[in-house]
């Protein structure tokens, strides 16, 4: 009796260090992609040498998942990035969010949070489009913060318990 | 047809009709994609009563056929509009790609690779098609669509579950 119990702690323990390794693992790439991603969007500011070939490939990239329009993307120096403001705020909430998810213990989230950081990026959305205030950069960015933060909260919460599901079957 | 892949359908063409309105765009950036995955996998789990838990995989499953459709038909309607207005981004991004080619310094190489651009162009702005331009953009929307897409197919299965599991 005392030995079944004796494994099944040694088993659940060996379940647990798997699943806390599996978890840093997935943090660590999501965390890779998503630097190596915001740099890419930030390479004219970064990258200052006018080399044509590297501008040509990362706007094009870019073009696919942005408009690229250059009085919506945020200005460093003498460089637009290759996002605009709102697509740059969501990239860097994630990002801020991955790095904050190796410090805290993400808490169990509800849709209501969803919504919360999501209702304020559709509203500039919509108001911007039907023209009830003028596009600012500052806004669009703030609204995709918090959005780009809680999608990647979802996104890891989802992943890890896919994850963990598969590593206890 | 398969229940999984009605919503995928439905969602795939109607994000691929969004992408053909003007200005769409601007709104829409890269949310479109994960946004139509999401209304797959919630009219899906509305198609399925039964089902009281989507699994991530199917979640990702769904994300990706809801992107692939999208792609394809964001591509066929792009070449239709090609072929009717015999013009599209590559005429006003030729000058730019032709430098870069120019740059890469590879000799008869670039000189080739620069005649193919020319016959691209030529097709489009003479027949409004040209096979290399349209095998480009269906690849390049295929492969952005499909990782947008399962990320919002995650996402949104994410979302779902934890309503279910609020309503029971």
């Amino acid at each position: 009796m005392l030995q079944l119990l004796l494994t099944g702690i040694k088993n659940s323990a060996n379940i647990n260090i798997e699943n806390k390794l599996s978890s840093t693992l997935l943090k660590l790439i999501l965390l890779s992609v998503l630097v190596i991603w915001t740099l890419g969007f930030l390479q004219p500011n970064l990258f200052l040498q006018n080399d044509s070939l590297t501008n040509y490939f990362f706007t094009k990239v870019y073009s696919k998942v942005c408009h690229q329009e250059s009085s919506k993307c945020i200005l460093i120096g003498i460089e637009h990035m290759l996002v605009c403001a709102r697509c740059a705020g969501i990239y860097f909430g994630a990002l801020i969010a991955a790095l904050f998810t190796f410090f805290y213990c993400i808490p169990e989230l509800r849709i209501k949070v969803f919504v919360i950081a999501s209702l304020p990026l559709l509203l500039d959305v919509c108001l911007t489009f039907l023209g009830v205030y003028t596009y600012s950069q500052t806004v669009a960015f703030i609204t995709g913060l918090a959005f780009g933060g809680i999608v990647y909260v979802f996104f890891l919460s989802e992943l890890e318990n896919f994850f963990s599901n598969k590593s206890i079957k | 047809m398969n229940k999984k892949y009605l919503p995928a359908l439905v969602c795939g063409f109607g994000a691929a009709v969004l992408t053909t309105i003007p200005g769409m765009e601007n709104v829409a950036c890269c949310l479109l994609a994960p946004v139509a995955s999401g209304i797959s996998i919630f009219l899906y789990k509305k198609s399925q009563p039964a089902v009281l838990k989507i699994r991530t995989g199917t979640g990702i499953l769904l994300g990706l056929l809801t992107a692939i459709f999208a792609a394809l038909f964001a591509s066929s309607f792009e070449i239709v509009v090609t072929y009717i207005t015999k013009t599209s981004d590559l005429v006003t991004s030729m000058p730019q790609a032709e430098q870069v080619v120019k740059d890469m310094n590879l000799g008869p190489a670039a000189e080739e690779s620069i005649e193919v651009l020319k016959q691209m162009l030529s097709d489009i702005q003479s027949k409004g098609f040209s096979f290399l331009y349209a095998l480009f953009i269906t690849l390049t929307n295929l492969i952005t669509y499909s990782i947008f897409g399962m990320i919002g197919g995650v996402v949104a299965t994410a979302i779902i579950n934890k309503r279910n599991i609020k309503s029971i």
